[in-house]
């Protein structure tokens, strides 16, 4: 980032903290859905597509209000990021969807606006993540378990025709040389909250993620990089624990 | 004293501050222009079929998980003397084909072979590899041909019960000799040979050898005590043949294995691994409780050692002979595993294109979890026919099979 860029964070950061006399300090709790979208190029595969799959997204927002329009956030989080693998033409029913699970822990500014009770708000940041967990379900073409009957035909219909499909739903098992666990990326989301009472309030939000770090290591040459966009809506309540349990402050 | 923004201005601030985030985050990817398919480069010049063969290695070739040539070093050590090729001529092709050779010679891919088809040369790693550990290993010995030729049918098997034939069918697009032998030994043992997995092509001279093997079976007489396949020198073929052969003989699923594909461009992106199973033959099968011996030597290859191995696998099941060849990883064409055989070079020479890939689509894994590529499968009892004993009328690896089956 260049040096201006560096100030303009700067003062804007300046701005924040400079007026903290209404801080409060929120702890609350949200869950959504989402569709991840695995950036990558496959070109050079026949038939085969890349799609996006929808996951599940639970977290634990803790959000510190500076003043009336502008609060710190984080919201640790168990994130999937699935994507699917489908095969076209003669080789549909072939496919392969992946579900991965993420720890993820965006630091976000939340810039809000509006009345008293009903507020929107804009979320930007950056997160960091761990990819905890893999599960590889799908149905591949098994080359040795041919389909006996369609061999003697000429024109099999598809390639599940010729071979018998082999179904598999298992645990997807990392590689220490591949598989790059570590993602980090930028967060941006906007959303709409309703204070209920000064005590607890509840949002709705969609959310951007996407990353910047390969989902590979750099173990090839010439390597085609794989991102992870996603995108989500939560809803959530978050709790002024200033009101709930008196000031810490 | 720092005043506080107004309304208006705070989402003009925010909008700002969001498109500074965005242009600096966006700029972290790297590109994402894809190695290209390697049949699709133009292969016009030396360093663009080099290019062309180094990715469709990188992406296509199945064994990366297993195999311990650095492809990277590859690329940087052979992209300079491929730029240095400025001409199509006769000298810079022999440096090519030498190049590509050199490349290629550490894999353990014993089905892999270049065909560079503007001079018709071909290369082979595990032809190199045999050679180079024995170089009378493809001819150190006149067997099985001779053997089969001259002493099987005519010392050991019963000659009323001889049914032999050689039929002429197409392999990889050549004409090529298919030859099959049958009859009993010693009145109690059933004996097939074939020297190609290609049975649904017999025809005339061949088909009643496979007619009588199977009647044979599926009404086994009391007499037969066990049951010889000979596959030494059958150099592989269909892989439908597995189920045919092996699967006329059990009457439930037999799992022999596993196999596994790519499912991505990246070296090391493969399938779970997939069962490898036989099945009873769909037009019937039974359950035969006798030995079944399986004859391999090392040119036994690909089929001929799947079905080694499945016949091995039978709880009645032994294999007698020497290490087969190490060439077990199936094949289909690319399209169907996004992996395998490749050509480069069709934009600029034609359909045949300047280089033929020949490789396994998929690898194997026997149900032991030992991966045999490269290594091929060792015997449960080791035998091995010899010169002398050739000339003296015996085949020391029947003789084996024999004794094995009267053993039990």
């Amino acid at each position: 980032m260049s040096k201006q860029r560096t100030g303009f964070v700067c003062m804007v950061f300046l701005l924040l903290i400079s007026y903290t006399s209404k801080a409060q300090f929120y702890l609350g709790i949200e869950a959504g859905g989402n569709k991840n979208y695995l950036i990558t190029n496959n070109s050079a595969q026949s038939f085969t597509t890349y799609n996006s799959a929808s996951g599940i997204s639970i977290g634990i927002p803790v959000l510190y209000q500076f003043n009336e329009w502008f609060a710190l956030q984080a919201s640790p989080s168990y994130t999937q990021k699935n994507y699917q693998i489908n095969r076209t033409g003669f080789f549909q029913g072939i496919y392969q969807k992946n579900t991965n699970g993420y720890i993820q822990l965006p630091i976000m500014g939340n810039f809000s606006f509006g009345g008293e009770q009903l507020r929107g708000y804009a979320n930007l940041g950056l997160y960091g993540a761990y990819w905890l967990s893999g599960n590889v379900k799908g149905t591949e073409p098994n080359i040795l378990n041919p389909n006996d009957t369609a061999y003697s035909s000429s024109n099999p219909s598809s390639a599940l025709n010729e071979n018998y499909g082999y179904s598999y739903n298992e645990k997807y098992t990392f590689s220490n040389i591949k598989d790059n666990r570590l993602e980090l990326g930028w967060v941006a989301g906007m959303g709409i909250s309703y204070e209920v009472n000064s005590s607890y309030r509840f949002f709705i939000e969609g959310k951007y993620t996407g990353s910047f770090t390969d989902q590979q290591k750099k173990y090839q040459t010439n390597q085609v990089p794989r991102y992870n966009d996603t995108f989500g809506i939560s809803i959530g309540c978050l709790f002024s624990l200033d009101n709930l349990f008196g000031s810490f402050y | 004293m720092i005043r506080i923004p107004s309304f208006k201005n705070k989402f003009l601030l925010l909008i700002a501050f969001s498109l500074v985030i965005a242009f600096s985050f966006s700029s972290c990817r790297k590109d994402l222009t894809a190695s290209n398919n390697a049949q699709n480069y133009p292969g016009d010049s030396y360093p663009d079929l080099f290019q062309a063969f180094w990715s469709g290695m990188n992406s296509n070739y199945v064994f990366w998980g297993i195999d311990s040539t650095d492809w990277d070093k590859m690329y940087t050590t052979y992209k300079p003397l491929f730029d240095n090729l400025k001409v199509f001529n006769n000298a810079n092709e022999t440096l090519a084909e030498q190049y590509f050779s050199e490349m290629t010679k550490g894999l353990v891919d014993s089905h892999y072979n270049l065909t560079f088809e503007l001079t018709g040369n071909s290369f082979s790693p595990s032809e190199n590899r045999l050679l180079n550990i024995n170089p009378n290993y493809f001819t150190d010995s006149t067997f099985p041909g001779a053997v089969l030729d001259s002493l099987i049918p005519k010392k050991y098997i019963d000659a009323a019960t001889l049914v032999q034939g050689v039929d002429t069918i197409t392999l990889d697009g050549s004409a090529t000799a298919f030859k099959a032998v049958s009859g009993t030994i010693n009145n109690s043992i059933l004996y097939l040979y074939f020297n190609n997995f290609a049975i649904s092509q017999a025809s005339v001279n061949t088909q009643p050898v496979f007619n009588y093997f199977f009647s044979m079976i599926h009404n086994l007489p009391n007499y037969i005590k066990g049951v010889v396949i000979d596959l030494r020198g059958n150099g592989g073929g269909e892989i439908a043949d597995l189920d045919y052969l092996v699967g006329q003989m059990i009457t439930s699923q037999l799992n022999i294995g596993y196999t596994r594909a790519k499912n991505g461009i990246g070296r090391l992106d493969y399938t779970p691994w997939a069962p490898a199973v036989v099945k009873p033959w769909v037009g019937g099968s039974v359950k035969i409780t006798v030995p079944i011996v399986a004859l391999a030597d090392h040119l036994s290859a690909s089929m001929a050692e799947l079905t080694t191995m499945a016949i091995k696998t039978l709880p009645n099941g032994k294999f007698i002979g020497t290490r087969t060849y190490g060439a077990n990883g199936p094949l289909a064409p690319s399209v169907y595993y996004n992996g395998g055989q490749f050509t480069i070079g069709t934009g600029a020479f034609g359909s045949t294109g300047y280089l033929f890939t020949y490789t396994s689509s998929t690898m194997f894994k026997y149900i032991n979890g030992e991966i045999y590529e490269g290594k091929g499968v060792p015997p449960d009892i080791y035998a091995r026919e010899t010169t002398a004993a050739y000339q003296s009328g015996s085949d020391l690896v029947v003789d084996a099979a024999i004794n094995y089956i009267k053993s039990h």
